[in-house]
């Protein structure tokens, strides 16, 4: 089934920098099915990569553990719609919890995925055997139950958005 | 303009290729200058390879610009890119850059399109010093006005 009504998205992407392309597909369809603000946590050397996506709102850089922390703490107070992650990270899952949001989406591999209220199974972890860009899309469609066909990646620069 | 991008961002020895010279002879032979690109903490390794050519003075070393948006411009202002399989692969795919990548470590079924006419790729996931250079050049023949 279809999901709507969601308005407001949080991505972790924890990922190294050409990882940040071929998750860009992953914004477009995002906003192309209704999300009013997204806002992406990322390290913080993805920063222009992310900086020259239009469909991104706001980028949260990172760089230790303490940083995810306190970020994802911060993130409960924005109540988002949904927060999602794109690998399949147990440390992630747990702080996604923490952050809170109405639905949690993400990968389940071996179970990590226990605390996300929308799970995928997967048998391998993410970026071992399918195409990344597919992966990533495939999460939106399985989970969502939405139509993601565009898999070109994203790199605009002329596209200025903010890095609070 | 041709631009080559050998090195991959971190110590991935899979994602190595050793062959960079002779293609970048070969390539200056038929099609003029090359410029290299790379982080600042790789010009050394561009230093090396262009230190073993026979063409080098046909060579730009355009290592440690400041921005990946300065990258980024250079690669969508040239004619053929060829790069392993790191960040400047994926612009190339990106911008929509004639791109030949050289893959190790990863299946490039994970981190390629397979089916672009401007996306050429040869692969060896386990032993990437076994691509020969007569492989890259089957593939830069491929790509539409090379």
């Amino acid at each position: 089934m279809k999901r709507k009504n969601i308005k407001s998205c949080l991505v972790v992407d924890l990922n190294f920098i050409g990882d940040m392309l071929m998750s860009s597909p992953v914004m477009r369809c995002l906003k192309q099915n209704g999300v009013e603000r997204l806002d992406v946590i990322a390290y913080d050397f993805c920063v222009p990569i992310l900086e020259a996506n239009p469909y991104i709102d706001n980028v949260y850089p990172v760089i230790t553990f303490w940083d995810k922390l306190i970020r994802l703490l911060w993130g409960r107070k924005q109540n988002y719609d949904l927060i999602m992650q794109l690998n399949t990270s147990l440390k992630t899952n747990i702080l996604m919890c923490i952050a809170g949001g109405k639905d949690r989406l993400g990968y389940d591999y071996r179970n990590r995925g226990f605390l996300n209220t929308i799970r995928i199974p997967i048998t391998q972890r993410t970026a071992r055997k399918g195409n990344r860009v597919r992966e990533c899309l495939d999460l939106l469609e399985k989970g969502l139950g939405w139509t993601c066909n565009n898999e070109e990646m994203i790199y605009d620069r002329d596209s200025s958005i903010s890095s609070p | 303009m041709i631009v080559i991008h050998p090195s991959p961002a971190r110590d991935y020895d899979k994602r190595r290729w050793d062959k960079f010279p002779e293609l970048a002879d070969r390539l200056i032979y038929r099609y003029g200058n090359v410029s290299f690109t790379g982080t600042e903490d790789q010009r050394d390794y561009v230093y090396g390879i262009r230190k073993k050519m026979k063409n080098v003075g046909k060579t730009i070393d355009r290592c440690g610009l400041d921005s990946i948006a300065s990258l980024a411009k250079l690669i969508r202002d040239a004619d053929l890119l060829i790069t392993v399989n790191t960040l400047t692969m994926h612009l190339g795919v990106t911008l929509k850059v004639p791109t030949v990548a050289i893959i190790g470590g990863t299946a490039a079924s994970v981190v390629a399109p397979l089916d672009s006419e401007l996306f050429k790729y040869v692969e060896n996931v386990d032993r990437i010093n076994d691509i020969t250079v007569d492989d890259v050049m089957e593939k830069v023949n491929e790509i539409p006005g090379f």
